[in-house]
């Protein structure tokens, strides 16, 4: 409903004096007072920059946290916030419709401080003929600020913000000003907010879990393969000096998820290179990603915290505090565990020389000697295996009787998710929509067999941490609060096995084939 | 959201130095955004705040709602304040209600589309008894009337009383307080112990100080220029009794 408002901004040129633009204009538009002042402008996002790419910026200035909308220049949304810390979380936030506004970009990843700069502001109320302000009109001069480090000029801008219902005045005066400086001195926010990290020496939008790599179809499989897992290492290394630091659980998640990625390649495609070498580093990987499932789970028991509250009755939710409390200690220990083999030598050597072999088969790459006469094309090579694991898919889930067990559910899981990296691997190699479409069908799929398979762990987990308390003194309020888990996530596990194979029927029908075959036999 | 009307049948009482005082008060604090609505098609508060309405703004458009309306609303030069001016053409609202199926419930109904943005919502109300008047009746929390300590102001007052007992409306929405107040003058100290008393009036009063009459020339709320004045005062005493007596 919000009528839009926008800060007209300059870039103005060296030696242009603010009082200019109000002599023989032709304008109404008189000056206020002149008002200085200097403020420290701390801008966060997260890993991803999830906020840019919505076009907003955080901004902590003094006490206060405001999310700006870069293309009006003016803050949507302010919070009290005393801490100028390098990082923060959004569920920590306790003003509930300020976290909802930073929760409509990201839930669990962290704001991480970017860059700070210190803002001198010269600034002028633009008053109307009735002397009624209608913008204000500052001239910021920004610099990069450095603890206990000289200020560095970045820019100068000159910014017209007009107060709301006053849109029109401002333009008018904007015009004004443009034509005096010239139109190559317009300037945005967003533009401005760039130059804040150019001159920070931030790379802005420089990381996405996603592989953005664009495979050439005729290229020897050998070749794109390496370059895919080339793109999963540098997604593990990116991610790793940050797992120990415990900022958010994100970094660890994606880590996994590069691990699990580099494991689905090296066991579905084969004769990347020769069995001895894909054994060793299958090997490799599979350790790696064991070495953080611990750690992994502690992170996701976490985050169920507040639903676990939620799902018991008042008079045992309390109890559940014990279990939280064993299970942050718990974290800490494998954090530590963890964070150690990522740092152990062996670790590192295998991912420095793993980091070689791809290199010089990326670069070079030699076919593995083979008796097949096969395309092994990259183009041919991915629609084989792509079609191999969507047959299998179908063929497991038809198999599945009405009453589906845990286990042939949890096994149709690895299969849908082996065939979702394949998609997601090769997907530029198919056309956009096509692969999209796919994409969504699966992930429906997927979600279903996630969320019984998610249900199913749950309650072992929780079952498990039963069984361990019979060797401890007894706590029999956690232990009714652990049933009581149990007994919901029973409930809503049957409900999921219910609703399976009406979504399998959805996955399993004409419409998804033939997505599959003009994805395949293009 | 709590909506406020000043109002009273009768003119010169103060309504709209009390609307453009309180809500300048109930705007400050804790980032408490307020949005005063002149109603009153001489234009007085839009005035006081120097804003005039947009050329293509009317009363038909303030009938349209949510969108016309807050298309037309003004930052005013105070911080968490803004206001939607008057138009000379809101004369013809009654005539413009009567073509609409609930005439009653239009302003409540369009006013409730700007709860989201605002906490306090001001009406500075013309001074008459119409279809408009039951408009602001159905859409105000609470009815603020403005009364001299004079016997025509208090005969208005009870009009009004009557009004909506006899129409079956909720007076207990409706609270008096004296505003103008004379001390030097027995009528006024009569009326204010034989009234001041009854539960439908605030015990704060606002004295007449001629600084009230000089914001004409300040163009801004008493209390922003002129806090120590005994008004000012007296405006900051009425607001913090509203707050605790009738915006739990």
């Amino acid at each position: 409903m919000t009528v839009e408002q926008k800060s007209i901004c300059f870039r103005p040129p060296e030696g242009f004096e603010t009082e200019s633009l109000f002599e023989d204009n032709g304008l109404s538009v008189k000056p206020g007072k002149t008002q200085k002042r200097r403020v420290r402008r701390i801008f966060y996002d997260t890993f991803e920059w999830q906020l840019l790419a919505n076009n907003t910026a955080a901004v902590q200035e003094n006490r206060l946290l405001s999310l700006y909308n870069l293309d009006t220049g003016l803050p949507f949304a302010s919070v009290g916030h005393s801490a100028a810390a390098r990082f923060f979380r959004p569920f920590e936030l306790e003003d509930e419709k300020f976290r909802s506004e930073i929760e409509r970009y990201t839930e669990l990843r962290a704001l991480i401080k970017r860059c700070a700069v210190e803002v001198d502001i010269v600034s002028q109320k633009l008053l109307d003929e009735e002397e009624k302000t209608i913008a204000i009109l500052n001239r910021e001069t920004y610099f990069l600020f450095k603890e206990k480090k000289s200020r560095i000029l970045i820019t100068e801008n000159l910014a017209i913000t007009p107060l709301k219902g006053f849109q029109e005045e401002a333009e008018t005066f904007a015009s004004g000003t443009g034509k005096l400086l010239g139109r190559e001195h317009r300037t945005r926010y967003r533009d401005l907010f760039m130059q804040f990290m150019d001159a920070a020496g931030v790379p802005v939008n420089d990381y996405s879990s996603k592989i953005r790599i664009t495979l050439q179809p005729g290229d020897p499989v050998q070749k794109s393969a390496a370059s895919l897992l080339l793109g999963t290492l540098d997604i593990m290394k990116r991610n790793e000096p940050w797992i120990p630091e415990n900022i958010d659980t994100e970094f660890l998640h994606d880590y996994r998820v590069a691990v699990r990625r580099t494991r689905s390649v090296l066991g579905t495609i084969r004769d990347i290179f020769d069995s001895g070498t894909t054994a060793r580093y299958r090997n490799a990987f599979r350790n790696a990603g064991k070495a953080c499932n611990a750690l992994r789970d502690c992170d996701v028991y976490l985050l169920r915290e507040s639903d676990y509250r939620a799902m018991l009755p008042e008079s045992l939710a309390p109890h559940i505090a014990a279990f939280f409390k064993e299970l942050h200690e718990l974290h800490r220990i494998e954090l530590r565990r963890f964070s150690s083999f990522l740092r152990s030598k062996a670790y590192r050597a295998m991912l420095d020389e793993w980091n070689g072999l791809l290199g010089e088969t990326e670069r070079n790459p030699v076919p593995v000697a083979t008796q097949d006469t096969e395309d092994r094309s990259t183009l041919a090579v991915a629609k084989k295996n792509i079609r191999k694991a969507w047959k299998k898919v179908l063929r497991h889930g038809r198999a599945i009787p009405a009453q589906a067990s845990d286990a042939e559910l949890h096994s149709l899981r690895i299969d849908c998710k082996k065939l979702r990296y394949l998609l997601e691997l090769f997907a530029s190699l198919f056309p956009d929509k096509t692969m999209a479409t796919v994409v969504r069908q699966l992930k429906e799929l997927q979600e279903n067999l996630g969320m019984f398979v998610d249900l199913a762990v749950q309650q072992q987990y929780l079952a498990g941490h039963i069984e361990q308390m019979k060797e401890k003194p007894s706590d029999p309020e956690l232990a009714a609060a652990l049933g009581g888990l149990i007994t919901t996530l029973h409930c809503r596990q049957q409900k999921t096995r219910k609703l399976f194979h009406r979504t399998f029927r959805h996955f399993d029908n004409d419409e998804t084939e033939t997505l599959f075959n003009a994805l395949l036999n293009s | 959201m709590k909506t406020i009307a000043l109002y009273s049948i009768k003119g010169g009482v103060g309504k709209t130095a009390a609307a453009v005082n309180l809500s300048y008060l109930a705007s400050k604090g804790d980032a408490r955004q307020t949005l005063i609505c002149d109603l009153d098609p001489q234009g007085a508060s839009s005035f006081y705040f120097r804003i005039s309405p947009r050329d293509k703004y009317n009363s038909t458009k303030f009938l349209e709602g949510s969108a016309k309306i807050y298309k037309n609303i003004k930052a005013t030069d105070f911080e968490g304040l803004d206001l939607l001016p008057s138009d000379f053409s809101y004369r013809n609202l009654d005539l413009e209600l009567l073509e609409e199926k609930k005439p009653q419930k239009k302003l409540r109904k369009n006013i409730n589309e700007l709860s989201s943005e605002y906490r306090y919502i001001f009406f500075d109300c013309p001074p008459n008894l119409t279809l408009f008047s039951e408009s602001i009746f159905a859409a105000a929390d609470i009815i603020l009337v403005p009364v001299i300590p004079t016997t025509l102001s208090i005969r208005t007052y009870e009009q009004l009383r009557k009004f909506f007992n006899d129409t079956g409306l909720d007076s207990s929405k409706i609270r008096g307080f004296f505003n103008m107040v004379e001390k030097r003058k027995s009528m006024h100290r009569e009326i204010i112990e034989q009234r001041g008393s009854h539960p439908d009036f605030l015990k704060s009063s606002v004295p007449y100080n001629s600084e009230v009459e000089k914001m004409g020339i300040y163009r801004a709320p008493l209390n922003a220029v002129h806090p120590s004045s005994a008004a000012a005062k007296a405006f900051r005493q009425l607001w913090e009794e509203i707050q605790v007596d009738l915006l739990p």
